[in-house]
Formats: structure tokens, C-alpha cells, sequence
């Protein structure tokens, strides 16, 4: 049981050790393990960042094609499993057009950069017991600060396409990311006082030694989930894509790998989204039986799996519309809900 | 509010000389070129705030178009049929947009498949083809020409 | 021009936006060039004629028989209702007389079309304002209404059913069996997609009091069916003037007042069950009727004699009007019809400056165009 549990951290330290005595072999300053462990762990992270995207690209299709009771995909691998993987692969093979009159480096460059802000984040989120790449400090302000940087090659790639709806959709996107950055913020600090860290493995513990912070923060949670939407510009806050206003709005004029790029990037902010409710609110990796880094990826799938059932329920909400409920209902009651946590936290 | 008799007896005492019943017909009128549109606002102010269709006929062994515009009731369900026949050597009748504004996108229908000039229009333009298509498609004497290309205007 | 307009208190730059011909929303081939100042629409021009087939052209060049399947593809979605005025024009010029039958099975395949039609009309708008799965659940009881059509004359969409003095087949137990599975499967519909969408918060804010009509500017510009309802003009041709054998039942007919985005779903929905009460009743009526004739004695060449007919009927996008002047030859003079979708959407340059471009979306949609009666 201990074994499972730490088996990733095992393989760490296996890695780590290889390293160690390859050095010693060859005579170098064994100080270069910790860089190419670094680089080790990035790699592991962009690949269980596409590993979940293509999961959750197929997830999705097959949720939706069970909640608007069609089969979904279901011709290629079994029960039609691998969909993702042949559409990957058509998307690469596809001829990559750029527009004539484009910003063609700015072009190129947003659909790159989009991936890079979930990886970030993903770094500093503790998979299970010791299975953070980056166990920081002050976890929950640079998981927040890198997240918003996901917004920033959407705009990018609004401006850069020329085109009068991509434009439109980069705006609605800083709209949107900035309004919803403030009752995320304030909810997640409401969680932070209840904690009394900024430590994201160090709320973990304090979960699993008292109770899980949904239950002491159902508001904030609720708050933080509206809010993680709407910074993902999923459903029924996509309007950046908007598709049936504004085509597909940023990314209207992106096609073959680019398109790839910013569709897998879209499920990895979802998931990185997912994995920060999950640790701050569902005690992340803590829970019985199951070793911790499997019940982080359940706590993770259910979460992904409701932000799937809001998109395929919900109409599209109108951008003015989301900007007053952001302003006028969301920060007023994470505002309140910090005055009242605080309240109470200081009489007992 | 006139029902189909009372339209008749209107059109004989407002209209005697310009307004001609057909016969054999149920309420259709043939209606001389200047009587259109006050005929028309007379029809509106009896009720008849319904446009329902203008549309044309070629004759053209006759020598004229032939206009019919089909005016309905909302409270009784009547329709009225107004023939208003145009020569084709001078085809150019009153528009009767300020009557109803739905005559807009039916004349403009018209006139694109025609060529029918509707005075007063507010903007006689091409609406189904597009703007530089030659010639009149639905007059009779429209030649087809299955070789040649009418496009758009070439972009440079 | 922009200097003119930040004169105007604008704040930013105005810019022209084409919307369509190729867009998700504009139900095929319809194209607005909209002005736009930031989000929010500040004139609107509709462009059309991208689906233009030259149809009426066409049918001048056919003999009768071989024009009639061509006015299914005006309104694809309910081809029977499209078939009905032309060959009612037509039969005035003949002076046929249907028989009773014949016109009761032409207002049941109507009606079922129609109910067909409205489906794919709330489910579309759903869509389009962003629930995609809306769609699926009003798809799935328009293959119902479909299938009946399926086995009453083989085909789905464009069935050309009615004919020049009557209509093509009588009902079968195939029919009977399609009908009674669109019979128990509609009410459950009706009920769960109301539950599904009637009091959704978001629904609710996108359509109510957005594209709204005013009784006047609806007979103004010549509005019919739903649209025209929705804004408060209690008009429909089938309990107005009848035609067919309508006035042996009674019509009736939901009338809504607001005369927005909102109204005109509802307005859609409302009707869908008195469609459901009409298509039960003409099937009863059929049934007592006796079995006969279903096609009146019709010359095998068919040389109308000459003149000008009109007719008109209740489609599910609105009225529905059809001119035929005959020469007294094969093929006819002139043909015309009167296309709903033409006439509805003359409206929106007028409702819709002044809504953003979300707004832009919910209207067409709620207005239930379809482009191939547009564009004829």
C-alpha cells in the first residue's frame, strides 16, 4: 500500500539516484542533478498534460453524446476510445494557413505560448503526498498569477489574426479573465485564512487533519468553480468562441497544428482549474484506501466531468451579462463571505 | 373596417372611372396607374393593413406588365387583388412604400427580376441578384446565355 | 465617417462587420453587413439572394408536372406545406374539385410538417444561443413527424406529396403505426422541453425584451405566422380563410403580446401543442371518413386554362402565397410565390440597431428563416 502510494515518488528518487552515480561516472559536479531532474519533472508534466487533454477530449465527446442521447464517437479503438488520438493526428497532418495580412511571429506565437501558463501551474499542484514539482511557499498566489497568464496568447492571437471577430473574442477574453481574476482571488483567500497557509500541500494536511474546506467554504467553493469556467471561457462563458456569435471567434482564422495547440491547452487550464478545487476545497490527495495521487485524479475527473455537464446545458451567456454578474453579484458575496470567515476565525 | 362589399361600394363612389371590378371575379380590380396609391390608402384606412404580395406577369405579345398586388384583412381575412397593368416601353409606377412598409423588399423583388421602376422608393436596388447582373431575367424577352459567366465584380 | 460619428459621443471607432455568408448562425447563406460600434450593433443592411435558384424561372420553363417537386425546396423543412399553395393555384385555373379525402390527407401531412418544421425551429434557436444540446430532444420527435411522412409516401423531406386534384397514396398501417408512436411521444416532449428550457435563468435573460415588435410595425412590414402572432395580431389563415376543408374544425389559435425573442419561442411552443390537437383530430376525421377516392379526374396533360390564380396557406414559417398565370399552355406563364422568410426578416433593419451582437444571433433565430424560401 505504501508502495502504490509512493510510487511516483520512488521513481523520483530512482531517477534522482541514476543520475547521481551517471555524474560520479563520468566525473562531474553532481550539483547538475538537480537541473536535469527539473527538467525531468517538466517533462513528466507536459506529458500528463496531454495525457489529460486527450482524455478529456474524449470524455467530453462521449458525456455530451450521453446527455444529448446520441452514441458519440464510437468507430475508432474500442467504443471508439482513441477518437482523440486520430483527430490529433488529422490536426497535425493538416496544412498549417496562416492569414496574408496576419501578424505571422505574433501568430505562431500565441498558439505556442498558450500551453506554456498551464504547465506553470500544474507544476506547483500536489499530485499526492511529496508530488509537487514545485512545492512553493505561496503555492495558491503562483498558481493564481500563472493562471492568468492564460488569457494573455488568446488576446495574442485575437490581434495577431486580422480578422474583425477574432478581435472581438480577444477582448471579450481580457473582459472576462480580469473581471472573474477578483471574486476568484477573494474566494481562494477566504480559503487561505481558514488554512492559515499559502502552502498548497500544507492545506492538503490541514484538511486531512480537520475537514475538508468545501464543507467550512460551500460559498467560496461555489464562487471558485463560476469563476474557474469562466477563466477556462468554457461554457456558458465561452464567449471568446462564442461559436454561433462569433464563429469561433479567436481562433476563427487558426487550423491544423495551431488549432491543436489551443484546444489542448484549453483542457489542461480546465484541468489545472480542476486540480486547484481539488486541492483546496476536496482535500486534494488525502482519502482512504486508495493510494493519494489516484484519489486527486478521481476528485479531479468529477469536477472535470460537472464543468462538461454545465457546457452542455447551459446557453451562452451575453458578454455584458457576465461582466455585471461578475461585479455586481460574485465579489459583493466573496467580499462578504471574507468578513464573515474573518469574523468568525477571530471569536474562536 | 370594409368587408369585400363594402370595398366595392367604395371603390364606385370614390373611385368610379379609375377602378374597374373585374368580372367573374371575387373582389379583384383593375386599377388605372395614378389611382394606385390613393386607392391604396384608402384600402389601409378601411382595414386592409396587409400587404401581402406584389408580384408581376410579362405579357408580352400584349405589350405590358401586369402588376398584382395582394392587399388582406387582418380582422376578416379578406384579400384584395389590385391589377395595375404597366406598358413595357415605359415601365414606371408609384411606389406604395409610404403605404406599407413591406412593399419595400417586394418592389425591390420586383423591380430585380423586371426591371419595373417604382417612383419614391426609398432605395431601388438589386436584392435577390447581385449589383452589375445584366439585363431583366424574368421578362419574356430575357435571353439566356448558358455560356456566359455573370460574376461579381472581380476582386483585385 | 468616424470622425462624423465620435461627434456622435461614440468612444470608439465604428467598423463594418460582415455577418455571414458564412457564419454558424445565420441558418445557411444570410448575410448582414452590420456597423458596429464596440459590441453593440448601430445599423444593420440584410443581404440575400445566396441561395437564389432562380426557381420561379425554372418553373416557367417546366410543364406542370415536372415544376411541382420544386417547390418542396422552397421551405426544405415542411416540403408539403410548399406544394399546397401551388397546387391549389394551380386547381382554380383547372377548376378541380379534390375530394374530401384528398383534403383531409393534405392537412394531416401538413400539419405533421408542420409540427416537424416548429421542432427544428425551438431546437434551432436553443442552439444558437449556445446549448447545443437543446437540439438533439426536438430533432428526435421531428424523425417521429418524419417517419410518418416516410410511410405514407417514402420520402422524408422533399415528398411532393400533394398532387395536382389530390394527393399521392392513403394512409397504410404503416402510417398508423408511425402516427401512434408520434402520438404518445409528443406530449412527454412538449412537457420535458419545457421543463428543460422554459424558466432557464440564462434563456431567460438572452430573449425577453430583445428584437421586440410592436402589433403596428408587424403588419407594417408584413409579418406572418408565429412572428406576427407572438407580436399580438390575431391572424391565421386557416381559421381566417379557409381553405382545404379547415373551416370543419375549429382552429384555435394562441395569441402572445409582447412580441419579443421570448414571446415568439413561446408563441412556437404554444402551437406545437395545438398543431398536436389538430394532426388528432383530422386523423379521427379520416378515419370515419369513407374510404374513396383520393384523386380527382385530371386530364393527363394538363393545360390550365388562362388567367391569373392566387392562393394562399398558413405555413409554418408564416403565409404562404402562390400566383400561377396561365397562358393555356404546357407550362405556365408566371409563376410566383410569396415566401415567408422573404417577408419576415424585411424587419430587421429595423429591430435591430441598438442590440449587441449576441442579440443579432437570438433574433434571427427566433424568427425561424429558412434561407432556400429567402432566396427562392
Amino acid at each position: 500500500m505504501e508502495f502504490i502510494n509512493n510510487i511516483f515518488v520512488n521513481i523520483a528518487g530512482l531517477v534522482r539516484w541514476v543520475f547521481n552515480w551517471l555524474l560520479g561516472w563520468l566525473g562531474l559536479p553532481l550539483g547538475l542533478t538537480d537541473v536535469l531532474m527539473t527538467a525531468v519533472y517538466w517533462v513528466a508534466i507536459v506529458v500528463v498534460c496531454v495525457l489529460c487533454a486527450l482524455f478529456y477530449v474524449i470524455w467530453e465527446r462521449k458525456l455530451a453524446g450521453y446527455i444529448q442521447r446520441r452514441p458519440g464517437p464510437n468507430r475508432l479503438g474500442p467504443n471508439g476510445w482513441l477518437q482523440t488520438i486520430g483527430d490529433a493526428i488529422k490536426l497535425v497532418m493538416k496544412e498549417d494557413i496562416v492569414p496574408d495580412k496576419a501578424d505571422k511571429p505574433v501568430h505562431l506565437l500565441a498558439a505556442l505560448l498558450a500551453f506554456v501558463p498551464p504547465m506553470l501551474a500544474l507544476a506547483a499542484i500536489p499530485f499526492g503526498e511529496g508530488m509537487a514539482a514545485l512545492d512553493l511557499k505561496l503555492g495558491v498566489v503562483y498558481v493564481l498569477a500563472v493562471t492568468t497568464l492564460a488569457s494573455l496568447p488568446v488576446l495574442l492571437a485575437g490581434y495577431a489574426s486580422n480578422n474583425k471577430y477574432s478581435l472581438i473574442g480577444g477582448m471579450r477574453v481580457v473582459n472576462q479573465a480580469i473581471s472573474y481574476e477578483v471574486p476568484q482571488a477573494f474566494a481562494l483567500l477566504s480559503v487561505i485564512m481558514v488554512a492559515g497557509t499559502f502552502n498548497l500541500t500544507e492545506i492538503v494536511h490541514f484538511q486531512q487533519q480537520h475537514l475538508w474546506l468545501v464543507f467550512v467554504q460551500p460559498l467560496a467553493f461555489v464562487v471558485y468553480i463560476i469563476s474557474a469556467v469562466a477563466e477556462c471561457n468554457r461554457a456558458p462563458f465561452d464567449l471568446p468562441e462564442g461559436e454561433s456569435e462569433l464563429t469561433a471567434g479567436v481562433f476563427t482564422e487558426y487550423s491544423g497544428m495551431r488549432y491543436a495547440l489551443f484546444y489542448l491547452a484549453e483542457y489542461c487550464n480546465m484541468f489545472v482549474a480542476a486540480g486547484l478545487a481539488t486541492t483546496l476545497f476536496l482535500g486534494g490527495f488525502s482519502g482512504p484506501f486508495l493510494p493519494g495521487w489516484l484519489w486527486f485524479i478521481l476528485k479531479t475527473f468529477v469536477i472535470m466531468s460537472v464543468f462538461i455537464w454545465v457546457r452542455w446545458t447551459l446557453p451562452r451567456i451575453r458578454a455584458d451579462y457576465v461582466l455585471s454578474f461578475c461585479w455586481k453579484i460574485l465579489v459583493p458575496l466573496t467580499l462578504l463571505n471574507m468578513l464573515v470567515t474573518g469574523v468568525v476565525l477571530y471569536l474562536i | 373596417m370594409l368587408n369585400k362589399q363594402e370595398v366595392a361600394a367604395m371603390v364606385q363612389q370614390k373611385f368610379r372611372l379609375m377602378v374597374e371590378p373585374l368580372p367573374d371575379t371575387d373582389c379583384e380590380y383593375k386599377v388605372d396607374l395614378m389611382t394606385l396609391v390613393p386607392l391604396c390608402r384608402e384600402l389601409k384606412a378601411g382595414g386592409y393593413a396587409f400587404l401581402a404580395d406584389i408580384t408581376a406577369v410579362d405579357y408580352l405579345e400584349q405589350g405590358y406588365f401586369r402588376l398584382l398586388y395582394q392587399v388582406c384583412n387582418y380582422q376578416n381575412g379578406d384579400t384584395i387583388t389590385l391589377k395595375v397593368d404597366v406598358s413595357r416601353e415605359e415601365p414606371v409606377v408609384e411606389s406604395v412604400c409610404p403605404v406599407w412598409a413591406a412593399a419595400n423588399w417586394l418592389e425591390r423583388e420586383v423591380y430585380d427580376m423586371f426591371g419595373i421602376v417604382f417612383k419614391n422608393h426609398p432605395r431601388l436596388e438589386r436584392i435577390l441578384l447581385w449589383e452589375g447582373f445584366e439585363g431583366w431575367p424574368l421578362r419574356k424577352d430575357y435571353v439566356h446565355q448558358p455560356n456566359k459567366y455573370q460574376g461579381r465584380r472581380q476582386l483585385d | 465617417m468616424n470622425t462624423e460619428t465620435n461627434k456622435q459621443g461614440r468612444y470608439s471607432e465604428v467598423y463594418q462587420l460582415n455577418f455571414g455568408p458564412q457564419h454558424p448562425s445565420t441558418h445557411g447563406v444570410l448575410h448582414m453587413l452590420v456597423e458596429m460600434d464596440g459590441e453593440t450593433c448601430i445599423g444593420v443592411d440584410t443581404k440575400i439572394g445566396y441561395l437564389h435558384r432562380g426557381m420561379e424561372k425554372l418553373l416557367e420553363s417546366r410543364t406542370y408536372l415536372q415544376g411541382l417537386p420544386y417547390t418542396d425546396r422552397l421551405d426544405y423543412l415542411a416540403g408539403v406545406n410548399n406544394n399546397l399553395p401551388y397546387v391549389l393555384a394551380v386547381e382554380k385555373l383547372l377548376g378541380v374539385e379534390v375530394p374530401a379525402r384528398a383534403s383531409l390527407l393534405r392537412m394531416l401531412t401538413c400539419e405533421i410538417m408542420r409540427l416537424a418544421s416548429y421542432m427544428v425551429g425551438v431546437g434551432i434557436y436553443i442552439m444558437d444561443l449556445g446549448a447545443v444540446s437543446g437540439v438533439f430532444y426536438p430533432f428526435q420527435e421531428r424523425e417521429y413527424a418524419l417517419d410518418c411522412m416516410s410511410a405514407l409516401c417514402g420520402a422524408r423531406m422533399t415528398q411532393s406529396y400533394i398532387r395536382y386534384g389530390g394527393v399521392q397514396a392513403d394512409i397504410n398501417e404503416e402510417f398508423d403505426v408511425a402516427y401512434q408512436k408520434l402520438v404518445a411521444e409528443t406530449p412527454r416532449f412538449i412537457e420535458m422541453y419545457h421543463k428543460l428550457v422554459d424558466e432557464n435563468e440564462i434563456f431567460l435573460r438572452r430573449t425577453k425584451g430583445i428584437g421586440v415588435i410592436s402589433a403596428e410595425d408587424a403588419m407594417d412590414y408584413a409579418l406572418t405566422g408565429p412572428n406576427l402572432r407572438a407580436s399580438g395580431v390575431d391572424y391565421d389563415l386557416r381559421r381566417d380563410a379557409p381553405y382545404c376543408l379547415y373551416d370543419r374544425f375549429k382552429i384555435e389559435v394562441p395569441v402572445l403580446t409582447a412580441g419579443d425573442c421570448y414571446a415568439r419561442y413561446v408563441q412556437r411552443m404554444l402551437e406545437v401543442e395545438k398543431i398536436f390537437q389538430l394532426i388528432k383530430e383530422i386523423y379521427a376525421a379520416l378515419k370515419e371518413e369513407p374510404a374513396g377516392e383520393i384523386m380527382a379526374k385530371i386530364p393527363k396533360v394538363l393545360k390550365p386554362a388562362a388567367g391569373e390564380a392566387y392562393a394562399q396557406t398558413e405555413n409554418p414559417k408564416g403565409i404562404m402565397g402562390c400566383l400561377v398565370a396561365s397562358e393555356g399552355k404546357l407550362n405556365p406563364l408566371r409563376v410566383h410565390f410569396r415566401r415567408p422568410s422573404f417577408d419576415n426578416i424585411a424587419i430587421f433593419e429595423k429591430i435591430m440597431p441598438g442590440h449587441k451582437v449576441a442579440d443579432l444571433v437570438s433574433i434571427i433565430a427566433s424568427f425561424d428563416i429558412v434561407l432556400g424560401e429567402i432566396d427562392g
